[in-house]
């Protein structure tokens, strides 16, 4: 609220409330992706929502570097954008292994056959 | 002293854009029926949000250069703001898609469920000859 | 090609210059080569970079509008009550690109409105992509080979 008060013109205020507002919708966002990953009836869905989820934070971390006006936290969105590509193939991977290793051993028995 | 009034306009035109498009990317996964359908809703307006987002960094950090109120402890300074934001910006067009792809793939083949209004299925029929 | 390479070069010469390696410098840098450069090919007869430049920028621009009105497509959906989709997964034939030229392909397709590229045949020939608003099913195809077409014509010449 001190920082909302600080400010001396309208242009700089109108900038200020943005953030505010918007670290709110930024959190509603986040919540949605949550119910999602908790409901998702298969994995890459639980893996869409995850990757849906780190953007949503990327996002959170630019509004909380306009609103502390310095550039420290700039380099997090950076390595978050690089680390949830990662995950999402990770997961992609994840999924195809088993049907991989039955078309090499078809004697393997899967989740689906039973 | 105009301009500074302008930069300010269009960081907040930016930040809306960047969150109206974060929201309703969240909404769609939320929303949309199956997987194929909740995967093209996250991949493309979410990144589409992320670039207005940073976008609108970009503005503010060039307004805090002109104004003079940098300080020089925590490197506030609007050319390392534009570098690190056009780097997320380029990386996120250019590997969400590929992340995009490969769970959709992923998805067919571990056989997930389509949505009941689909209308047919090619690559399905291609693997069953 | 030639051409790019003195641009880079002049552009990281601009850099030295000014002492910095920031994108606005090198940006800067070589939007200016680029300007010197075209000069210079229009004193000498040297023909092609040019033109392939400003192709280029008008398939960016086409990019950018076509990703804006899937977007709002798309937004208009989610917020509406109600879901009018008709999905499909069609056959696409990529026959005779480079990988390279597939590659770009795949991503300009994710990118665009309401396509996902699910699945690559093993000749490499079929792309199997899924389309959100498929009832018409040639006039998806038709909407794929614009945008192939236009990757052809205006970035891999």
């Amino acid at each position: 609220m001190n920082a909302l008060l600080a400010s001396s013109t309208w242009h700089e205020y109108m900038v200020e409330v943005t953030v505010e507002i918007g670290i709110l919708i930024v959190a509603v966002g986040i919540l949605v992706c949550l119910i999602r990953l908790f409901r998702g009836p298969h994995l890459a869905d639980r893996a869409i929502a995850l990757d849906t989820l780190v953007i949503q934070v990327i996002g959170l971390v630019i509004l909380l570097t306009l609103r502390i006006n310095s550039l420290v936290l700039f380099d997090g969105a950076l390595v978050m954008s690089l680390v949830g590509f990662t995950g999402t193939v990770a997961v992609a991977q994840y999924i195809v292994r088993p049907h991989r290793r039955r078309r090499a051993n078809p004697d393997v028995v899967l989740k689906q056959d039973v | 002293m105009n301009h500074v009034v302008l930069l300010n306009i269009l960081t907040t035109l930016a930040l809306i854009v960047g969150l109206f498009f974060l929201l309703v990317g969240a909404l769609g996964v939320l929303r949309f029926p199956d997987v194929y359908l909740r995967m093209i809703a996250a991949s493309k307006c979410v990144t589409l949000g992320i670039s207005g987002m940073l976008l609108a960094g970009v503005f503010h950090f060039i307004v805090i250069g002109t104004t003079a109120e940098a300080d020089a402890v925590t490197g506030s300074s609007a050319m390392a703001a534009t570098t690190k934001a056009v780097l997320v910006i380029l990386f996120q067009f250019a590997a969400g898609p590929v992340g995009t792809h490969m769970l959709a793939r992923a998805a067919h083949i571990d056989r997930v469920r389509m949505y009941k209004k689909t209308l047919s299925d090619d690559l399905r029929e291609d693997l069953l000859e | 090609m030639t051409l790019f390479l003195l641009n880079i070069v002049l552009a990281v010469l601009w850099c030295f210059t000014w002492g910095s390696f920031d994108f606005l410098t090198l940006a800067t840098g070589f939007v200016l080569s680029y300007l010197l450069l075209g000069l210079y090919s229009r004193v000498t007869v040297v023909e092609g970079y040019a033109t392939k430049a400003r192709d280029l920028v008008r398939f960016a621009l086409y990019f950018v509008r076509v990703l804006f009105v899937a977007n709002l497509q798309i937004a208009y959906e989610i917020i509406t009550p109600g879901l009018g989709f008709s999905p499909r997964i069609v056959r696409f034939d990529v026959t005779g690109l480079t990988p390279v030229q597939r590659l770009v392909l795949v991503n300009s397709i994710n990118l665009t409105p309401g396509t996902l590229v699910v699945d690559i045949s093993p000749d490499r020939r079929t792309f199997y992509v899924h389309c959100m608003y498929a009832s018409d099913y040639d006039k998806t195809i038709a909407d794929l080979n614009d945008l192939k077409q236009r990757l052809q014509t205006q970035v891999f010449k």
